[in-house]
């Protein structure tokens, strides 16, 4: 025969949780039913990134900062790449990006279907759109060229009025320096 | 003499959720000895200071652990402000300890699922993760991860958490607090599951301080030592624990499974309480500092109390942006001495509930 002690077990142990177990019972189901019933995703919910190719430059910056070296960035053939499997979902390459074309989306990958696939590749850009940005490249290319002929013809002019004494001397120590910021940005831009 | 057998317990087994191996030389049904080996999941984490920088390294830390992955970017975060000149934001540090304590909190209503699950009492498991979830969809909605929140860093903070939404977690963890003390009493009172916990796995106070235990099994043997006691004049402490109106330890003097279990549910309601607290005191402000120069020639040290126990992280710098060393002693590791000593002399149907009863996190223990 049950003792007072073993009731009182029961009844400050067991049916007390039954307190719960009995309303979970009947109430809605605390989880959903996946995949048939679709979830909402808070916004700020880190899913995969995603990049408004248009908008992109193709500086490299979210390959740079990438700690898990997901993203293959490739400027002459105007190609973001991204692994998805590799990608943790840091957000530092959003963070860094100058146009602010890649984004946070907050939906998952579904890589094991066939809508995409591991490896993101956004396809090139047309080549319009390509030749487009070589002649904006070269525009400016020829600008910063073109301001620096001026440049240096001022820096001349400047040094002949100034006689003989002291020749070139403000051009000299530009030159002693190395390559000024804008010579350096036409070289890399070549 | 009875005869002696050695049993393989491990690294894959139901009732383990992480792999460790113990070979139990038994006596018949009683365990004489246990021999444990680890390393089945080294992953060679603290290496990967050479090729992370100092500011991207927390996105490693925090990956060390699925469970505790809050606390050690915290933890990795403190020691390397030590290196850098950067003072931490109030508003960083406030928030930083309350997802500090919601994440221990998700951590030990994971392990009392785990124990009721391995209890095989099926409801109370579901009924512990069914509370934790809750959690989770908060962390999601503020920081975009449920376990992985990189939102810890060096100076303070990725992103600012929204102060009406951190009160808003007020709400759901003061209506969580009935069911939790529903799932206390269960735990404490219910015939099925105190049977299996009173009495077994004994340590006393002196074996548990001798061994190096630490956390919840330390404090289940009465030992009240807690690394959230650090005052604001310790410099390897949490600054924004200091804050609090006093903290006292929760401890337990029976020493047994039952002792700790009930030092987990006791830290449960405690955290609830310093969240509270804390939510009246978030300043408004900055959430970032930028660290100026790189981690200094120097040493960086500091002490955190993960769900699991103390947790200790150790930086050196070089004057780069690297990292020389990076270092961490994990609860896990402080615990399994004691583990194999708890284990000595028990029947082999305890093994399984005094392996759990210290939570054990072997992929921390690992790195």
């Amino acid at each position: 025969m049950a003792s007072q002690k073993d009731l009182a077990w029961v009844t400050e142990g067991t049916f007390k949780l039954a307190g719960m177990t009995v309303p979970a019972g009947v109430s809605a189901p605390a989880t959903e039913a996946y995949p048939l019933g679709a979830r909402d995703y808070p916004s700020i919910t880190k899913g995969h990134v995603d990049n408004a190719i248009d908008q992109c430059i193709f500086c490299g910056s979210c390959q740079r900062v990438c700690p898990t070296s997901a993203i293959v960035v490739d400027k002459a053939k105007g190609t973001w790449e991204l692994d998805e499997l590799s990608c943790i979902t840091c957000r530092e390459c959003i963070t860094i990006c100058p146009k602010k074309c890649l984004s946070m989306q907050n939906t998952y990958p579904t890589i094991s279907g066939s809508e995409r696939p591991a490896y993101v590749t956004h396809e090139a850009l047309s080549s319009e759109e390509m030749e487009r940005r070589a002649e904006a490249d070269r525009q400016k290319k020829a600008k910063i060229a073109a301001a620096m002929a001026a440049k240096k013809a001022a820096a001349a002019k400047k040094a002949a009025e100034a006689g003989d004494a002291a020749p070139a001397k403000d051009a000299a120590p530009a030159k002693a320096d190395g390559p000024s910021k804008g010579e350096k940005l036409a070289k890399d831009t070549e | 003499m009875a005869r002696r057998t050695i049993l393989p317990y491990g690294p894959q087994h139901p009732v383990l959720p992480e792999p460790i191996h113990l070979d139990l030389v038994l006596e018949d049904e009683r365990v004489v000895e246990a021999v444990p080996r680890i390393g089945f999941v080294h992953r060679g984490l603290e290496k990967l200071t050479d090729k992370y920088d100092y500011q991207q390294y927390d996105l490693v830390a925090e990956r060390i652990c699925g469970i505790c992955s809050f606390g050690h970017s915290l933890g990795y975060a403190q020691a390397t402000e030590h290196l850098v000149d950067v003072e931490i934001p109030p508003r960083a540090q406030v928030i930083r300890v309350i997802y500090h304590e919601l994440e221990r909190m998700q951590s030990d209503m994971l392990w009392l699922g785990l124990l009721a699950d391995a209890l095989g009492f099926e409801s109370l498991f579901m009924h512990c993760w069914r509370l934790r979830e809750q959690l989770l969809d908060y962390f999601e909605a503020t920081c975009g991860g449920r376990i992985i929140l990189s939102l810890c860093c060096v100076g303070g903070l990725r992103h600012d958490v929204d102060t009406d939404q951190i009160k808003g977690v007020v709400t759901t963890i003061e209506d969580m607090r009935d069911d939790l003390e529903r799932i206390q009493r269960t735990f404490l009172r219910d015939r099925s599951v105190v049977h299996r916990m009173e009495g077994i796995g004994m340590l006393s106070a002196e074996d548990a301080l001798a061994y190096g235990a630490v956390g919840p099994v330390l404090r289940g043997s009465g030992v009240a030592l807690d690394m959230r006691m650090l005052d604001a004049n310790a410099t390897d402490g949490t600054v924004g624990y200091t804050l609090l109106d006093g903290f006292e330890p929760i401890t337990a003097t029976g020493g047994d499974c039952l002792a700790r279990c009930e030092v987990r549910l006791g830290e449960l309601f405690q955290s609830i309480d310093i969240v509270e607290q804390l939510v009246q005191k978030i300043p408004e402000g900055e959430f970032y500092n930028k660290p100026k120069g790189d981690p200094a020639d120097a040493d960086g040290i500091c002490r955190i109390e993960q769900p699991r126990g103390e947790a200790f992280y150790y930086c050196r710098g070089n004057g780069s942006k690297h990292l020389t060393r990076f270092r961490m002693r994990t609860p896990t590791t402080a615990n399994l001495a004691s583990l194999v000593h708890m284990l000595q002399g028990v029947e082999l149907t305890d093994v399984a509930t005094i392996i759990l009863t210290i939570d054990p996190c072997i992929s921390c223990n690992e790195r």
